[in-house]
């Protein structure tokens, strides 16, 4: 059913205008999930770069807001936003000019599934 | 996700820390020198504390700075074998397949519609007054927009420097 | 810093019929939400103007879109960089 998931993330970034990649990740950035259009950068899906979030969710929770959910970031032509469903981690890649309400509304929308894989792979 | 001002406020009953409090509190007197020492034997102790004591309590107290420290030079990401990303990643392909593909499906958004379309269509327009008042208001938070920039009221940097 | 938007949008809230007003930027995140707006839709909101604006690309000003329901209307207006959404009750 590994194919069902793909499939599911395939149909939210052919959905929504701007989204390049969307990854679901373990926090050492290795990927369970991973839906890419050619255009996107490389550099974006090492898991160098992918881990980064784990690390910084950890000390933005201490900045007195409590716990970090989301982090956006904004570079000169794209934009990602990291969402924290610690072990696992969402990325979305997506091009500057798209909507960032709308992919941080998107949380809501992938919730459940995302839930579902960490339950199955709660404990590798 | 909240707004862009609008401290949200907690429903849970105990009020937490909210993002418009300051991180350290304001009554930072610079600390004489020697007095630190003298406030912590009487804060932590009664009675007289022993060597193992003491290194506990000295090692319990640099646990938690290091805790609640912002680190930022931490924060290199600490990078994988490649032999293991490959066998992490082959691990959660097989695991995959469990997952249940009834949950898979993706909420309806659209709301339920009306049961008799003659009486919507038939309906007059909306007035042109709504439409004058929306106007109106989207031109005026413009407006109120031009002016928005951030305030600078407290100090960001808090000094810790003790007076000797 | 917010105060004279956060004014405005009470003067809207006070009109008759008014039940709800979101205030959002052009990246679709919330500026500020009062009565029945939920912040979370901040970004429905400007899809909605963008996409509106491709079907009229040459018209100026700029439309005004209205979703209309039973219980309420939804009226939608962007102006410079930000768009106000209006719930309204027909009166």
């Amino acid at each position: 059913m590994a194919e069902g998931i793909h499939h599911y993330f395939e149909e939210l970034v052919a959905k929504h205008e701007g989204i390049l990649a969307i990854l679901v990740t373990d926090r050492d950035g290795v990927p369970l999930v991973k839906v890419a259009d050619p255009k996107v950068p490389q550099n974006a899906l090492r898991a160098s770069f992918l881990s980064t979030f784990s690390t910084t969710a950890e000390q933005a929770s201490k900045l007195g807001l409590s716990k970090n959910k989301s982090i956006v970031c904004f570079f000169a032509s794209y934009q990602v936003v990291h969402f924290s469903f610690l072990p696992l981690v969402v990325s979305i890649i997506a091009t500057s000019q798209a909507n960032t309400g709308l992919l941080l509304g998107l949380e809501k929308e992938f919730e459940e599934t995302v839930k579902a894989v960490k339950v199955v792979v709660d404990g590798v | 996700m909240g707004c862009c001002f609008s401290s949200e406020e907690d429903t849970d009953g105990q009020r937490q820390a909210s993002e418009r409090d300051p991180l350290l509190g304001g009554s930072s007197a610079p600390i004489a020198n020697g007095q630190r020492p003298v406030d912590d034997a009487h804060n932590h102790s009664s009675g007289p504390i022993s060597r193992t004591d003491e290194q506990s309590l000295l090692s319990r107290i640099l646990h938690q700075t290091a805790h609640k420290v912002i680190d930022v030079s931490s924060t290199e990401p600490h990078s994988i074998e490649r032999t293991e990303y490959m066998e992490r990643s082959r691990q959660y392909m097989s695991k995959l397949s469990a997952v249940n593909s009834s949950t898979l499906h993706s909420p309806t958004d659209l709301p339920n519609g009306v049961k008799v379309p003659q009486s919507v269509l038939a309906s007059d327009p909306i007035p042109q007054g709504d439409i004058a008042f929306a106007i109106q208001a989207a031109k005026g938070a413009d407006a109120s927009l031009s002016g928005f920039h951030v305030e600078h009221r407290d100090e960001l940097v808090v000094q810790f420097e003790s007076s000797s | 810093m917010e105060k004279s938007l956060d004014s405005h949008l009470d003067d809207i809230m006070s009109e008759h019929g008014v039940i709800g007003v979101l205030c959002s930027d052009q990246q679709g995140l919330a500026l500020s939400a009062k009565g029945t707006a939920n912040p979370m839709y901040a970004g429905h909101i400007c899809s909605l103007v963008e996409n509106a604006k491709k079907l009229y690309p040459d018209t100026e000003p700029q439309p005004v879109i209205c979703l209309e329901s039973d219980a309420c209307n939804l009226l939608v207006r962007s102006e410079g960089n930000v768009t106000v959404a209006i719930h309204k009750v027909p009166s």
